[in-house]
């Protein structure tokens, strides 16, 4: 039973769903060929939030105060350990593995399974890794953009981490029926996490011209960081070479010749 | 003896002082030397305070510290660098006009995401943490702000003009805003040409400032 979303994943990865679909040309037409049916499915999530989540969540803000949105995100947190401790394991991080281990046991006890955080306080930071920033490390590539129902913008190699991710879940190792079990705590985890995020997603949303392409760049550059492992303190190289490269002598000198401005 | 190790320390300070004075101006496209760190630091440093001074002014109505902040971010700003980094090669292809129009209408809305997002600080502090020269001649200058359950890496990166060091992209949690937009500007204008990003950002703004 919980081989099989294990041989899934790992199908996933190996079938070449990482390269881009035939004929695409990732470099002159970007990473996003499946865009039509992208925006298709950003726009059903945008719906599901609008008409459930985010009612669900207002209504949960209204009878919980924050430290206990917090203690419920953090118990969630704490259940995700097994990821954190394989994902840093297979990308060589022994003493940040080691230290997940100890994180656990002292916040499962003495956090009484992770409500409260004794850890961080006694100097143990959290190493968030995951199956798909390892897969990355690795040298997988993410693979065209793609947005999952519910779950959002993800890629290949992420969803197959995903799917790494919830198989060794404690709630999954721990549970006689592993995906009745993740299913309804996975709507209280995001329900919680929706109200606790909220006012961050009214800005994203606010601050947006598009609010898939927003978000679809933000996933991407937040995924490629991550992989970078900005957390033990590695400098991250420019993400695009060009990017700050104007090029331009006359940069401040506008107006120019308009007849340059015809392209 | 206290003395003369006064003196002792004084002079060496002169010294650094004097040093730091001969490194000549990096030449555009040489990476950024210790004085220009030490600068584009000193940079971030004083908008980051003057920012938390204007946030935590409780005698400010919201509509004076939305004003306030303004004037702090188009004085530490370069945002005709940012525009003409966002449009990318699309700049070349638009017109004067259409430039400035996009410029006025980007600050526009810039400002009001920015204002909107004050009603929400609750006193969180920005520590700055180290800066990195870039290969261009750009100083990336790394934060982290904390009070929030986790603290949040706000990096800024600056570029000199005329002697000062402005502001050209802020990149959250390893998220460019630079990249980010020039990523949306570009597919909106390759649907809907400049005219038609121009008019949305105007209509974005103009609801804005309604609600």
């Amino acid at each position: 039973m919980r081989g099989i979303p294990l041989v899934l994943g790992l199908a996933l990865l190996a079938s070449g769903c990482v390269t881009y679909p035939g004929g695409w040309d990732r470099q002159a037409e970007g990473p996003d060929p499946y865009e039509n049916t992208n925006r298709k499915v950003h726009a059903f999530n945008e719906g599901v939030d609008r008409y459930f989540l985010d009612p669900i969540a207002t209504g949960w803000r209204f009878i919980t105060f924050q430290g206990l949105r917090d203690s419920v995100d953090k118990v969630f947190i704490n259940l995700a350990f097994p990821r954190r401790f394989l994902a840093n394991l297979g990308q060589g991080e022994v003493s940040a593995a080691t230290s997940e281990v100890g994180r656990f046991v002292l916040n499962t006890t003495v956090g009484l399974v992770g409500f409260f955080d004794p850890a961080t306080h006694i100097g143990m930071p959290l190493y968030d890794e995951d199956f798909g920033q390892m897969f990355g490390r690795w040298g997988v590539g993410p693979g065209p953009y793609w947005v999952l129902p519910i779950m959002g913008p993800s890629n290949p190699r992420d969803t197959a981490g995903l799917v790494f991710d919830l198989a060794f879940d404690v709630r999954t190792i721990a549970s006689f029926t592993p995906v009745f079990t993740l299913a309804w705590t996975g709507v209280v985890q995001n329900v919680n996490r929706r109200a606790l995020l909220d006012a961050d997603l009214d800005s994203a949303r606010e601050a947006a011209l598009d609010f898939y392409i927003f978000s679809r760049d933000a996933y991407m550059q937040r995924r490629r960081a991550l992989v970078a492992n900005e957390h033990v303190g590695e400098v991250l190289s420019d993400p695009e070479d060009d990017l700050y490269d104007s090029a331009d002598d006359d940069l401040y000198d506008i107006p120019e010749d308009p007849s340059n401005g015809g392209g | 003896m206290v003395a003369a190790e006064r003196s002792g320390r004084r002079r060496l300070a002169a010294l650094v002082l004097l040093a730091a004075l001969a490194v000549p101006l990096p030449a555009t496209g040489a990476p950024a030397s210790a004085r220009d760190q030490a600068e584009a630091r000193a940079a971030v440093d004083e908008m980051v305070e003057k920012v938390l001074a204007v946030l935590r002014d409780d005698s400010a109505t919201n509509g004076e510290k939305v004003e306030r902040i303004q004037d702090i971010a188009y004085a530490g700003f370069d945002f005709r660098v940012i525009t003409r980094l966002v449009l990318a090669r699309n700049y070349r292809r638009m017109s004067p006009q259409q430039r400035s129009d996009f410029e006025v209408e980007f600050k526009r809305h810039l400002s009001s995401t920015y204002g909107h997002n004050l009603e929400r600080y609750s006193n969180e502090t920005v520590e700055v943490t180290d800066t990195r020269a870039e290969k261009n001649g750009d100083v990336t200058v790394r934060s982290r702000v904390l009070g929030r359950a986790e603290p949040i890496l706000l990096d800024y990166r600056l570029r000199s003009r005329d002697g000062g060091w402005y502001v050209i992209d802020v990149i959250i949690e390893g998220v460019s805003l630079l990249s980010n937009f020039r990523s949306q500007t570009q597919e909106i204008i390759a649907a809907e040409g400049p005219d038609g990003l121009i008019q949305k950002l105007r209509e974005k703004n103009d609801n804005a400032q309604e609600s």
